[in-house]
């Protein structure tokens, strides 16, 4: 589909003020300017259908980005004609997804997109048009793209506390150090004498020279937590809370993360549990809940049960809450405490929170914000 | 560091800019307004910047008022209303290019530019609208490729944003398809120069008075084959000395909007100097139907000549249908009372005329002696002695036997009619300055011309020319070089300056009548059919051939690399000279850390380069116009260094 720009539209009101002025020109010389305006629009239309026709935009099957920030993976775009392409945009439902300058006859480059989506979540790319105004901007050649994937945009992290984890286990790297001693660590605690069966390597040799026998090195214990942030999902799709929420959600996880913790993120609007070793690349974490979906009120102990079952009894819960609490969120919080789990909630800066047990750590979400309550 | 800054952002933009106002200077009708316009061009671009920025709205508010106090003070300080407006504009371009401009406001310069160049089609008509006809062509894709380029995030250079050859072909055509074919309604003739003229084609001849050279003004141009006398106006009163036309001689016998053009053949005129004309239209033979630019009907004199109603007030055009020969009609009896009506003269002169036609022969062979015997015994001279007004007729045949046409005319003419033929003095043009390349003359002053018409029994009027180089004057040899520019004048002006509706219906009319004749040759014989089935079928198999094996262009991976290798050898090869050698072992970013260490002094252009060709190399990233200017002028530079 051809259509004209507004730079275009501006150029053609020209040419008709100029040709109503041609009928008391005193030469037929202003139909040559004219004529120049004219042929600057057909070129533009021929350059820019052929321009449309013969680049090739191929994106990748997931795009993923994170909110407010340009998409990162880039496009892979070739231009099969033999003649120079450009000047094109992919065009989305949400704005301009890439801008192609130039592709020289023949070649085939990688674009990075410019669009920077503001909230998480999914877009199918159903509908993308790629347009070129090439080469002069007048006239604007569309057509439609045949892309089969999606854009995944994560939600914003930022920097904020860990809530406490419980179910400490031995783990090299872990970010507790436990009272008990390794063979092998990140600090270092001191020497012992050797004794049977220990290993050779952990000799400390400038110890073992001092005539005491020999010494070997011993290392504080590094522990690590397991923690399960479940993100209530129980609001209308589209409520910002629920983007507001799946940021606090997702910087908790990467700071627990980041602390060594075993980290599960529950949607409990469907039940999906998404488990994340330490030290392992987190963005299946924000993937997750860039997929977050409101469910409705109403729905938040509809999986909770069948995903309390899944997550390991000693493991710590933090509940990422969207709306006021209610009696149900209180009687799940206070069960789960009496059971002995370590239990912490995020409410929204919002939402006041009620009378918890103490041993219930309280943080408030804001915009791009998480504090401890109080 | 004005200089540098100026140089780095120049851009087609400027250019465009610049052009405008040349033409907005030209509209002035004069040199000096367009180098006033081109410095302070110059001064602007060279203006610090930036200047103080006025908020949009503010700034379109003073302009149209601007623009409304440019339009209301044209009458009072005497110059037309747009060339007014135009001037107003020049200030708003000069701001424009005294800030730096964002792109919403170039494409409205942009825009302002094309209307100021477009003014400036109305003023300039010669050989400059050529030159900026030419810079439009270029200046405006140009700019508009470097604007839409500056959306995209790309930086064109000036010269790469101008149009390559087949873009510029395809512009041209486009132009001229669109100058030829777009429907105009109405294009009023050009204030030519050569038309300025005071005065007018005389309207009386005195045999006694003199005759110099009528000067070399252009009066007309007339296109068409075998052109003869072309008739503006008869005489037909005599006293004796004085030829004059009576007001019967301007009565309408007719309207030439015949539609029998059997035998006919098409003149087509265009008047220069209209004043010179006045209400005559110059014609030959009998004129069957007329057709032009003017505003008012013309009609059919007595004579058989075309003329206005009113005197011609602009140069015009016009073409018409004639059919060569004798204008074939009846005199009623008062026509054949004026034209036998003589005053009685001298013995002495009908003693010449008896001693020239004899006794016993019929009118027609009696016109024939007497030419015969002015063109064998008397002489064509121009600034020939004034004659005694009362015998005028009887010095000239009997005395001075020389003289300029008009004598030759009146004399003829009186001697016919005292010979009892009707006769009359008629004044025109013959044209002899005909243009080798054109097939067209040029009609000046100088080729105006007065001849004799007698009316016989069964051929009507009939020229009678007795002037002694009349019919036999030389077609005048002009210098070829003239010749040249008188043909690409011709062109330019009445194909191009001129070209209007009445041109496009006659092309159109070609058109269709060529493609018709096309098609019947085509379809109508089977051999012409089956050469056009079998052109369109190698047409299409030709395409999908090359759609199915496409030819290996430039910009493919393969050229890349070659392009790359061939910069970083120059480079290579230029660093060679200061003793700067590469390993085989060297990779080029070591290469480059050895030169640091080395403290080359110009690092930064060999980062520049080895940078560039890395990514050209080995990432298989194409190259932008401004990275390839980066490459050679920092390769330029490396190069200064080595020598």
């Amino acid at each position: 589909m051809i259509t004209v720009t507004w730079a275009g539209a501006g150029f053609a009101g020209l040419a008709v003020l100029l040709y109503m002025a041609s009928m008391q020109a005193t030469t037929g010389l202003l139909f040559l300017v004219l004529g120049v305006v004219f042929a600057c629009f057909m070129v533009n239309a021929i350059g820019a259908f052929q321009s449309a026709r013969c680049l090739m935009a191929t994106p990748p099957k997931v795009l993923r980005g994170t909110e407010g920030e340009p998409l990162r993976e880039p496009w892979r775009v070739s231009n099969s004609a033999r003649r120079n392409a450009g000047m094109a945009s992919v065009m989305s439902p949400w704005g301009v997804l890439l801008r192609i300058a130039a592709v020289p006859a023949g070649a085939t480059t990688r674009i990075r997109p410019v669009l920077a989506l503001p909230s998480r979540g999914v877009y199918a790319y159903g509908r993308l048009r790629l347009a070129s105004t090439y080469p002069f901007g007048l006239v604007r050649f569309e057509k439609r793209m045949d892309a089969g994937g999606e854009i995944v945009v994560c939600p914003e992290v930022y920097e904020c506390l860990a809530p406490p984890a419980s179910g400490h286990v031995p783990v090299l790297g872990g970010g507790v150090v436990g009272t008990r001693r390794s063979p092998s660590g990140s600090y270092f605690h001191g020497v012992r004498p050797m004794t049977a069966g220990d290993p050779v390597r952990l000799v400390h040799w400038p110890s073992s020279s001092k005539g005491q026998g020999l010494m070997v090195k011993e290392f504080d214990e590094e522990l690590a937590g397991r923690i399960a942030v479940l993100v209530d999902c129980s609001v209308e799709e589209g409520a910002p809370v629920l983007d507001r929420a799946a940021r606090a959600a997702g910087s908790v996880a990467l700071a627990c993360l980041d602390r060594g913790d075993h980290v599960d993120v529950v949607d409990l609007g469907r039940g999906e549990l998404v488990s994340v070793s330490p030290f392992v690349d987190s963005d299946v974490v924000l993937t997750a809940l860039a997929r977050l979906e409101g469910k409705g009120p109403g729905t938040f102990g509809s999986h909770l049960e069948e995903v309390s079952g899944r997550l390991g009894p000693r493991t710590a819960l933090c509940f990422v809450l969207t709306g006021a609490v209610t009696e149900a969120h209180d009687a799940v919080v206070c069960r789960l405490v009496e059971r002995g789990r370590r239990v912490s909630v995020c409410l929204p800066d919002s939402v006041g929170a009620l009378e918890w047990p103490p041993e219930v750590r309280v943080f408030q979400y804001g915009e791009r914000s998480l504090a401890p309550c109080g | 560091m004005t200089d540098e800054r100026t140089s780095r952002d120049r851009c087609s933009w400027h250019y465009l800019v610049l052009l405008g106002l040349l033409c907005q200077g030209f509209a002035c009708q004069q040199w000096l307004m367009a180098l006033v316009f081109g410095g302070l061009w110059w001064w602007a671009i060279r203006a610090s910047r930036p200047v103080t920025r006025v908020p949009e709205p503010v700034e379109a508010v003073l302009l149209t008022v601007c623009l409304w106090v440019a339009y209301q003070l044209a009458p009072r300080v005497g110059i037309v209303w747009f060339a007014s407006v135009s001037n107003a504009l020049v200030l708003y371009q000069l701001l424009r290019l005294a800030e730096r401009a964002g792109r919403r406001k170039r494409y409205f310069s942009a825009a302002v530019a094309v209307t100021q160049i477009a003014v400036g089609a109305q003023a300039v008509f010669d050989y400059r609208f050529a030159l900026i006809l030419i810079g439009a062509l270029a200046l405006l894709p140009a700019t508009l490729r470097e604007l839409e380029a500056s959306r995209h995030g790309v930086v064109i250079r000036p010269r790469a944003a101008l149009p390559r050859w087949r873009e510029a072909a395809l512009l041209f055509f486009f132009m001229g398809a669109f100058f030829v074919l777009f429907p105009r309604t109405h294009v009023s003739t050009y204030r030519s120069r050569l038309g300025m003229v005071h005065g007018g084609q005389q309207r009386e001849i005195d045999m006694g008075e003199s005759a110099d050279d009528e000067g070399d003004l252009m009066v007309f141009r007339i296109e068409g084959e075998d052109i003869g006398y072309l008739r503006c106006l008869a005489l037909d009163v005599f006293d004796g000395s004085t030829w004059r036309a009576s007001p019967k001689m301007y009565r309408e016998v007719g309207r030439p909007h015949s539609n029998e053009r059997d035998r006919a053949v098409h003149r087509q005129v265009k008047v220069l100097a209209h004043k010179v004309l006045r209400t005559a239209l110059p014609v030959d033979g009998a004129v069957l139907d007329m057709r032009g630019d003017y505003t008012q009907w013309p009609i059919l004199a007595e004579h058989g000549g075309a003329m206005m109603p009113l005197p011609l007030r602009r140069p015009s055009t016009y073409y018409y249908w004639t059919r060569p020969g004798p204008l074939v009609c009846s005199l009623s009896p008062d026509q054949r009372r004026r034209y036998t009506a003589v005053p009685e003269v001298s013995a002495g002169v009908r003693q010449w005329t008896m001693s020239t036609v004899g006794e016993g022969l019929g009118p027609r062979e009696q016109a024939e002696r007497l030419v015969q015997r002015f063109r064998t015994e008397f002489t064509y001279q121009l600034g020939a002695p004034v004659l005694r007004s009362d015998t005028a007729l009887e010095e000239f045949l009997l005395v001075r036997k020389e003289g300029h046409c008009g004598r030759y005319a009146s004399a003829l003419s009186a001697l016919l009619r005292t010979r009892n033929i009707p006769a009359r003095v008629v004044l025109g043009y013959l044209p002899s300055e005909e243009n080798a390349f054109g097939g067209f003359y040029n009609v000046r002053t100088r080729h105006a011309h007065a001849w004799s018409e007698a009316w016989f029994e069964d051929e009507g009027w009939v020229t009678l020319d007795a002037t002694p180089v009349g019919e036999s004057i030389p077609r005048e040899r002009r210098r070829l070089s003239l010749t040249l520019y008188e043909w690409v004048e011709f062109v330019w002006y009445s194909k191009i300056v001129e070209f209007g509706f009445a041109e496009q219906i006659r092309l159109a009319g070609g058109i269709t009548h060529t493609m018709q004749a096309a098609l019947t040759t085509v379809l109508g014989t089977r051999a012409g059919l089956v050469l056009a089935v079998v052109l369109v079928g190698a047409l299409t198999v030709v395409r999908k051939l090359r759609d199915r094996y496409p030819r290996k262009g430039a910009g493919t991976s393969r050229q890349r690399a070659a392009f790359a290798r061939n910069f970083y050898g120059r480079f290579l090869r230029l660093l060679r000279r200061e003793h700067h050698v590469k390993r085989a072992s060297q990779t080029p970013l070591e290469f480059l850390s050895g030169l640091r260490g080395a403290e080359y002094p110009r690092g930064e252009d060999a980062e520049v380069v080895t940078r560039q060709f890395c990514r050209v190399r080995y990432a298989e990233s194409p190259l932008s116009d401004v990275e390839e200017a980066e490459i050679g002028a920092a390769l330029d530079r490396i190069r200064r260094r080595s020598e």
